[in-house]
């Protein structure tokens, strides 16, 4: 969170000081979180860059409901894969990709798309997120097709 | 306190305030009782506060920002919000936060294309059900340094919450501010030669053509010179951190179209190349702060005569443009 945080707020990594601060409050936000619930469904927001699969699947396996999609790509996909693409540890070009196929997906979903070129889109999305996460190490949740 | 002075914002200062923060914040995790700044005890509903304002300058009237998020992606959205200050302290002082500078109510903005709640008290949302800001404004800080803000209220069903962050006020601006004359900036505009198109819209990255034309004819530095009212939002479709980029500039787009007989409507792409990490110099002319700062989105108002009207940092919406551009005549 504190990485997102940083990100959202500014292009340029914070001083060491901040960065205490804001160490501080994701502890304070992991601490203050309620705990994790085990009747999650894919519309209730997820914890952690995982979510940015996981809701992008969720959107996947919603088609050809796409109110359903929407809902589970801005609730539980959307901020996770900001996230994803804001991760210091992750390379430009895989941010890029992330960030570009995720675009594609928004415009998609803000106008009477096609529902074959939401598909595309939506599985072009899951393809570039899952490699974002393999490549720092995360492990990528399963996407039951 | 002490008076305000000209000189820079020092980082040394940001250690001992720093620190402070942290256990202001841990402290408010712990329960808001433990905190003279939070006295309500209430547990918060888990909500914690965020100031998105990139620009607050000491003596002279901005707008305050906050988003209260919940750390399972849950926005506080609609109605308003108590809001209290306090000074913290600065450029190697600090001060007690007991010392409340004022207090008064944040009113929600929606981002644009997000529901505003239509009467609804404060509520928890999920992103599709409502997303955007609490503001307040104008408000005025009597004295640059760092501040703090305590957002408290009642969800629907009467729970209270509170939340606390910290924000900076500074002594000068970082960004060209009200009143300024705008520079005269050649931005990339469709068809300039060796342009690339996603350095004149990142959504033009994927080979799609440029999105908007209506925002890409016109540099800035051309509506200045034809003495053109100008609408200039900065920002990264694409490439967007703050979430806010896209809503802002497809609303700067539908003003356009409505009112492109009054003003020029201008988009400035953050990027030239992101996958390089090059920034355009327009944006780069106008955003980039002393210390190396470059934040977006940004919208801004130029008028006739070149100088800056208003600008807006993070979430705009069209109730703070649109009363603006219906007071303009029509382009000469």
């Amino acid at each position: 969170m504190s990485r997102q945080l940083r990100a959202r707020l500014s292009l340029r990594p914070l001083g060491r000081p901040w960065r205490l601060a804001l160490v501080g409050f994701s502890l304070m936000l992991a601490a203050c979180s309620p705990a994790g619930d085990a009747t999650a469904t894919p519309s209730q927001p997820q914890l952690g860059l995982s979510a940015s699969a996981s809701g992008v699947c969720a959107a996947i396996l919603a088609l050809p409901d796409r109110v359903a999609a929407e809902r589970a790509f801005v609730n539980v996909a959307h901020q996770a894969l900001h996230g994803l693409a804001a991760d210091p540890r992750l390379d430009r070009t895989r941010s890029a990709r992330v960030l570009e196929a995720m675009q594609k997906v928004e415009a998609d979903f803000s106008r009477p798309a096609d529902a074959t070129e939401l598909t595309a889109d939506l599985t072009e999305l899951r393809s570039s997120t899952d490699a974002a996460l393999q490549a720092i190490g995360v492990e990528v949740p399963a996407c039951a097709q | 306190m002490r008076a305000m002075t000209d000189r820079p914002w020092r980082r040394r200062a940001a250690w001992p305030v720093a620190f402070g923060l942290l256990l202001v914040t841990l402290s408010g995790c712990a329960g808001p009782a433990n905190s003279p700044m939070i006295p309500s005890p209430s547990a918060g509903q888990g909500i914690v506060a965020e100031v998105v304002s990139y620009q607050l300058i000491a003596d002279q009237p901005g707008r305050l920002l906050i988003a209260l998020l919940t750390a399972d992606n849950r926005w506080l959205s609609f109605g308003g919000v108590g809001v209290s200050f306090s000074y913290l302290g600065g450029d190697g002082e600090t001060a007690s936060p007991r010392v409340v500078a004022g207090d008064t109510t944040a009113h929600f903005l929606a981002i644009p294309g997000s529901p505003g709640g239509d009467g609804r008290p404060p509520t928890l949302t999920l992103p599709a059900d409502g997303r955007g800001v609490y503001a307040v404004q104008p408000i005025t800080f009597p004295k640059a340094g760092y501040w703090q803000v305590v957002a408290r209220g009642a969800l629907g069903d009467g729970s209270p919450f509170d939340a606390a962050a910290a924000f900076t006020v500074r002594d000068l601006p970082a960004v060209i501010t009200v009143g300024a004359l705008a520079p005269h900036t050649h931005n990339p505009v469709s068809g300039d030669p060796g342009v690339p198109l996603q350095a004149i819209d990142s959504r033009a990255a994927s080979g799609q053509p440029i999105p908007d034309p209506e925002l890409h004819r016109t540099s800035i530095a051309d509506a200045i010179e034809a003495g053109h009212p100008a609408l200039v939002v900065f920002s990264t479709p694409v490439y967007c951190v703050s979430r806010f980029c896209g809503p802002v500039t497809d609303l700067v787009a539908e003003l356009a179209r409505q009112y492109g007989d009054r003003a020029d409507f201008i988009h400035v792409e953050i990027y030239r190349d992101f996958e390089a990490g090059k920034v355009n110099q327009a944006a780069l002319d106008w955003l980039r702060t002393a210390d190396g700062d470059l934040r977006e989105p940004w919208t801004f108002l130029i008028g006739a005569d070149g100088r800056i009207v208003a600008s807006w940092d993070t979430v705009v919406t069209r109730s703070e443009i649109e009363p603006l551009l219906q007071a303009l005549p029509a382009k000469k």
